[in-house]
């Protein structure tokens, strides 16, 4: 799909707990991303757009899972259906499918690109999926992966629901070593896996954006090649070990 | 002249549409969207003699009707934009850019300007003395008249293209600047860079840029923007190109109206990457709308209201 500025129409904007949605847009185009590429949504009243990774497509219906943190989200979350949002899509480079990925780990709102990602593996390979959440009642979408058909573990930071501790502790659980990964979740999530797991990863970065398709420098991160990189033109999924943790916050 | 062309130091563009340095890149991210030549020009990135990074992330912060950016001038270096960003442009870009030129010292900016001054691509130098981003970065020369005078006199001795100065907002009196930048030798102005801004975290009081301050761009800046461009205007005689906050082909005409020759838009790509695409297409009906002849014969329309 090329890129494009699209209108939108809701199908459906969804509470899934109290500060978590689930939106449908419908567009007159075909559809067509790969699995960590997202959307950057204009919403009325706000200068700048909001980046929100697509959970899951098919041919004419996007699916987002966004959290209300801010004005923006809150905003978002007061759409009705039959109203219209421009979309900037599809943005981002995407996991690479090429490269083999055997686990694949979800924090937080991390899980939306994480349930594409499954979706587009599940048929290849045996894998299993490690979601992360802080309590019991911030839980989403547990149903439609177990429809996927593959190995769940979920944790929770209370130990409300699954295993205690975070996804970290999800991993010690494994009798065999991970061999390859893909992750999306908070950055310090992100960093102790790079720093624990010594084998091949690929990991979805966020910062805040300019523009979303590499106009503005907005979000460049520094890597250990010594190069900068735009999260959003170059990323936001980057190999794990190209990333210099400790310049991100 | 057909009706949307101007005469930039004799150079001629299509149409007074410029897209502004630092976001446009080196134009290649845009032309995956629309062909870039239909532009009267660009502005490229602003462009240091050596590659900087920048300043932490995050860079970016919205406020109503506009953004800050705390960018700092990342940018790979003059070296790599010659040798690699401005080879692939000409692959399909076929007009000439305004060459951005940044610099933390006279001897800096006059280097930079002169490997510029090289490249056919380049239709004009655009000094940039006015970025609030970087610590004594081009600022300092931005806001004293001596300053500025000295280092664009020192790059136009040096070059053959015509060179333009980006002269800052962050000025008590901007007309003392245009006239001493003029007096400097400059060939045309343009008014002006980003006014500096800040925003705080609601919850935790912390700054939500790292840099702490950032510069404001978007429609919040298009008066201030005006005022700046009708006072320069009552103060100099060479070309200037208006920016800030420019968004609908309604703002060009006003921008142009208060003295500018042309236009550059900034933040407006940002949010919508067709915006300068779009004020092309739509600048011809809002001129026949009202009655205007021409580009050529609206600049400074406004000029002669009020004894400034
Ligand atoms: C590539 C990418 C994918 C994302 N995918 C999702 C997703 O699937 N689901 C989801 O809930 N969230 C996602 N986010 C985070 C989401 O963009 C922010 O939560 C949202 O922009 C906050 O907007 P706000 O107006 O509510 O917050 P405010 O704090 O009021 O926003 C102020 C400004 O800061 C920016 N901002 C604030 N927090 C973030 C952040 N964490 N990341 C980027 N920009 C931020 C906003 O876009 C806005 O410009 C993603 C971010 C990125 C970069
Ligand atoms: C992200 C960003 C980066 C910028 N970088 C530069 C730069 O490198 N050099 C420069 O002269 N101006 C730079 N500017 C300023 C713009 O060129 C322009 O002068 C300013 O944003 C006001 O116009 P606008 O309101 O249309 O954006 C930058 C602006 C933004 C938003
Ligand atoms: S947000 Fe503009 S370059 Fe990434």
């Amino acid at each position: 799909m090329d890129n494009c500025c699209a209108m939108g129409t809701i199908i459906q904007n969804k509470a899934l707990t109290d500060s978590i949605y689930e939106l449908k847009l419908t567009y007159q185009q075909k559809l067509d991303f790969i699995p960590g590429q997202f959307v950057n949504l204009k919403l009325d009243g706000f200068y700048l757009r909001r980046p929100i990774s697509v959970a899951d497509y098919d041919d004419h219906t996007l699916t987002l899972i966004y959290k209300v943190v801010g004005q923006g989200t809150d905003a978002l979350s007061k759409y009705q259906p039959g109203q219209t949002i421009d979309t900037l899509m599809p943005l981002g480079n995407g996991f690479d499918l090429s490269k083999p990925i055997d686990t694949l780990i979800g924090g937080g709102m991390g899980i939306a690109p994480i349930y594409g990602l499954t979706k587009a593996l599940k048929d290849h390979h045996p894998l299993t999926v490690i979601l992360g959440f802080r309590n019991k009642d911030e839980i989403v979408y547990l149903q439609q992966f177990q429809s996927l058909g593959v190995k769940m573990i979920i944790t929770t930071d209370d130990g409300s629901y699954g295993i205690q501790g975070n996804v970290m502790a999800g991993i010690d659980t494994f009798d065999h070593p991970i061999q390859t990964w893909a992750a999306c979740g908070p950055t310090i999530m992100m960093k102790s896996l790079s720093q624990t797991l010594n084998t091949h990863g690929q990991v979805s970065l966020e910062a805040r954006m300019g523009c979303g398709f590499g106009g503005c420098m907005g979000c460049s991160i520094q890597t250990t090649s010594n190069q900068s990189k735009r999260v959003c033109l170059d990323g936001p999924v980057f190999d794990d070990k190209e990333v210099l943790w400790d310049s991100l916050k | 002249m057909g009706q949307l062309e101007v005469n930039l130091s004799g150079i001629t563009i299509d149409n007074p549409i410029i897209p502004a340095s630092g976001t446009f890149g080196y134009g290649i991210e845009y032309q995956r969207f629309y062909d870039i030549n239909i532009l009267g020009a660009f502005s490229c990135k602003g462009t240091t003699l050596n590659p900087r990074y920048g300043n932490p992330l995050p860079r970016i912060a919205e406020c109503t009707s506009g953004m800050l950016n705390a960018v700092g001038l990342q940018n790979p270096g003059i070296d790599h934009v010659i040798d690699v960003e401005l080879k692939e442009l000409a692959t399909f870009y076929h007009k000439k850019i305004f060459a951005n030129v940044s610099g933390f010292s006279i001897d800096e900016y006059v280097q930079t300007a002169m490997r510029f001054d090289s490249c056919d691509i380049v239709g004009w130098i655009e000094l940039n003395i006015s970025c609030p981003n970087v610590k004594h970065g081009g600022l300092s020369f931005g806001t004293s008249p001596d300053m500025a005078a000295e280092v664009t006199n020192a790059v136009k001795s040096k070059i053959h293209k015509p060179l333009y100065v980006k002269l800052s907002p962050n000025v008590s009196d901007i007309a003392t600047m245009a006239k001493a930048v003029e007096n400097g030798g400059a060939d045309g102005l343009v008014v002006g860079n980003t006014l500096t801004g800040a925003r705080f975290d609601l919850a935790t009081g912390k700054p939500i840029l790292t840099n702490i301050t950032g510069g404001l761009s978007g429609p919040a800046l298009f008066p201030i923007a005006l005022r700046c461009v009708y006072q320069c205007a009552k103060a100099v005689d060479i070309p200037i190109i208006g920016c800030g906050g420019i968004t609908t082909a309604q703002d060009v005409i006003e921008m142009i109206s208060a003295g500018a020759s042309a236009v550059e838009v900034g933040a407006a790509n940002l949010v919508d990457p067709y915006a300068c695409y779009q004020l092309v297409q739509s600048l011809p009906q809002w001129l026949d709308h009202y009655n205007i002849e021409s580009i050529q014969s609206l600049t400074g329309r406004s000029l002669h209201y009020g004894n400034e």
